[in-house]
């Protein structure tokens, strides 16, 4: 019987090898998908709160990341067969102006750890762009990024064209550099995340 | 006292006659074309504002802004600072919010049809700037992100050319000016961030995963960075006090990696270098990076690291008055002024004056501090506050010293 705790624990020391030898196994021997998606994304939580408490960092987050998506290219058709569909979809980006992209990447990472399907529109994301990835992917929730004192006016732009599009139901969360809770607050966005683990706490929350 | 001994004192541990000031004398402590031009209008200067650093869109501080802002540094580039491209033939230009700039006449950018600009270098896209864009960003995959084959890889090295000019520019700065001058000179490429450029998460990625490779290419870049340490240090002799290299080893919330794996990884290699400048050199070492690095200090300072850029105070655990406590005496603080993404930009002139009063306060008694803004002063900072930020660090009072004990 194939082991779920060790397919967790492969997952978070970030052995993509074995997490994958694991998740085919648990697949061949009929364990329920639903049981098998619950030790990943598991798993992936603790990775995000090892990273919050300083226990881990970037590159440790990485490679467990990089095992879940490896775990989880062969759950896929298995969660498909059974009906199982991916928690919220979430469309996330870069503000326009702005080309950086690396906490961006960590958030859209670690969502996709916490069972998101996530439409990641890259860098410089007019906020038309958005409405029309909120829109067409019927989005709940929507990841904006600035890592700039000099973009984040683009937040601000982009929280009105999603609201003013008539998708008030759909959930923003903000984040990057000289982002603060405050901020988002006065751009009327609904939440803020300081770095990638806590951007799914709260993305659950809104939720 | 004159700005090279000011800076010279605070280096070394010793209280100056006021506290020292950098205004762009590197490229973490500049100020952006837009801010500049700006600032210059405020101050009643009329003359052209000139993009030295194409990459980050910093101007050129001229002499006279340098001295009226307090500055005792001054940075020593080579000819070509950003992108290969020399700065020289200067032409009239316009920034995307319509500053009027001047920029080298070989800074020739394509506008694509989305309206954003790109740098070719030989033909291929090197950089590009968003439409209403402030800067360039790279679109070069650097080595580690590339994950290059390390056979026969020769990593660049100052040219004849590029050590004559350092030799030539050195000689004049020291002589025009009595500002204590700062050169960038660190490995080819930095040896954790600046290698995952076009791919960080690539690189991390191999960092976790494959050592040997990681020590391997480390190896090459640091014999490289040495040949060119030597070839620096014969241009320009005894007249630059002070040589810097950048990293960045922190996100705002914590380290970028974990102090071992920098022990383990990283830090042999750099020391490498730094020990060749304190054994071949007076130069002492500054090390740029961001973040929340209080934990690895300790590790800075035995890997040779003197002085420390920017002392980003708001990111955690950058207490001003915990790094003074803790590494005070071992290392200087280069930076550390004010919140550069709150106050600065966005605060009352009160309130910067209040904040790098409390700043200066903790950091500048004994020396091992030198004034300057945390990074680049940003385009859309008032020059109200720019110029309360440095005429407060300027006109603040140092504590009286206790004559050395055996003084006369």
């Amino acid at each position: 019987m194939p082991d779920l705790h060790e397919l967790g624990e492969a997952i978070k020391r970030g052995d993509r090898d074995t997490a994958a030898a694991l998740t085919k196994a648990a697949i061949e021997t009929k364990i329920p998908a639903q049981e098998i998606l619950d030790a990943m994304v598991g798993a992936m939580d603790i990775v995000g709160q090892r990273f919050q408490k300083n226990e881990i960092f970037v590159p440790e987050m990485l490679i467990a990341a990089r095992a879940m998506k490896e775990a989880m290219g062969l759950l896929e058709p298995i969660l498909v067969e059974a009906g199982i569909t991916p928690v919220a979809k979430a469309v996330i980006g870069t503000v326009e102006g702005d080309l950086h992209d690396i906490g961006k990447n960590l958030v859209a990472m670690m969502w996709k750890g916490a069972n998101f399907d996530v439409i990641d529109l890259g860098t410089n994301v007019s906020p038309q762009k958005f409405v029309d990835a909120v829109r067409t992917n019927n989005a709940q929730l929507v990841g904006l990024s600035a890592l700039l004192t000099t973009t984040m006016p683009a937040i601000k732009k982009t929280v009105d064209a999603i609201k003013g599009a008539g998708l008030d139901v759909t959930k923003i969360v903000i984040g990057g550099a000289p982002v603060t809770q405050e901020y988002a607050n006065e751009v009327g966005a609904d939440g803020y995340a300081p770095d990638a683990a806590s951007a799914v706490d709260v993305a659950r929350s809104l939720l | 006292m004159n700005s090279r001994e000011r800076v010279w004192r605070a280096i070394h541990h010793q209280q100056a006659d006021r506290v020292p000031i950098d205004v762009g004398g590197t490229r973490q402590s500049g100020i952006a074309a837009a801010a500049y031009h700006r600032l210059k209008q405020h101050l009643g200067l009329a003359t052209p504002t000139r993009v030295f650093d194409l990459y980050q869109m910093l101007a050129e501080i001229e002499r006279p802004v340098i001295e009226r802002l307090g500055g005792d540094v001054i940075g020593l580039y080579r000819p070509d600072v950003a992108f290969g491209i020399r700065n020289e033939n200067w032409r009239p230009w316009t920034l995307f919010d319509g500053t009027p700039v001047e920029v080298p006449a070989s800074f020739r950018p394509q506008q694509e049809p989305d309206g954003s600009l790109i740098i070719l270098r030989d033909g291929l896209p090197v950089a590009r700037m968003p439409q209403d864009g402030f800067y360039f960003d790279r679109l070069e995959i650097y080595p580690g992100a590339a994950h290059i084959d390390l056979e026969g890889y020769q990593p660049p090295l100052l040219t004849t050319e590029q050590c004559a000019h350092l030799r030539v520019q050195s000689q004049c700065l020291h002589e025009s000016t009595e500002l204590a001058i700062v050169a960038p000179l660190g490995p080819p490429y930095e040896l954790f961030y600046g290698l995952g450029t076009g791919d960080f998460e690539r690189w991390m990625i191999t960092l976790a995963c494959e050592p040997d490779y990681v020590h391997r290419l480390y190896e090459c870049l640091v014999t490289a960075w040495i040949e060119n340490l030597k070839r620096f240090a014969d241009a320009v002799e005894d007249r630059v006090p002070i040589v810097q290299f950048c990293d960045d080893f922190g996100t705002q919330q914590s380290l970028f990696l974990s102090v071992d794996m920098f022990r383990q990884l990283v830090m042999p290699h750099y020391q490498r270098g730094l020990e060749w400048i304190h054994e071949h050199t007076n130069m002492q070492v500054l090390l740029h990076s961001d973040g929340a690095i209080f934990p690895l200090i300790p590790s800075l300072i035995e890997m040779g690291v003197d002085i420390l850029n920017p002392v980003q105070t708001s990111a955690v655990g950058m207490d001003p008055r915990q790094l003074k406590t803790h590494f005070g005496d071992r290392l200087t603080f280069w930076g550390g002024s004010l919140d550069c993404q709150k106050t600065l930009p966005h605060g009352t002139v009160d309130e910067v004056v209040a904040e790098v009063t409390r700043h200066v306060q903790t950091f500048a008694p004994g020396g091992g501090y030198v004034f300057a803004s945390v990074h680049n002063v940003q385009a859309g900072v008032p020059p109200e506050n720019v110029i309360a930020m440095y005429d407060t660090a300027r006109n603040f009072t140092l504590p009286a010293t206790e004559p050395e004990p055996g003084c006369a």
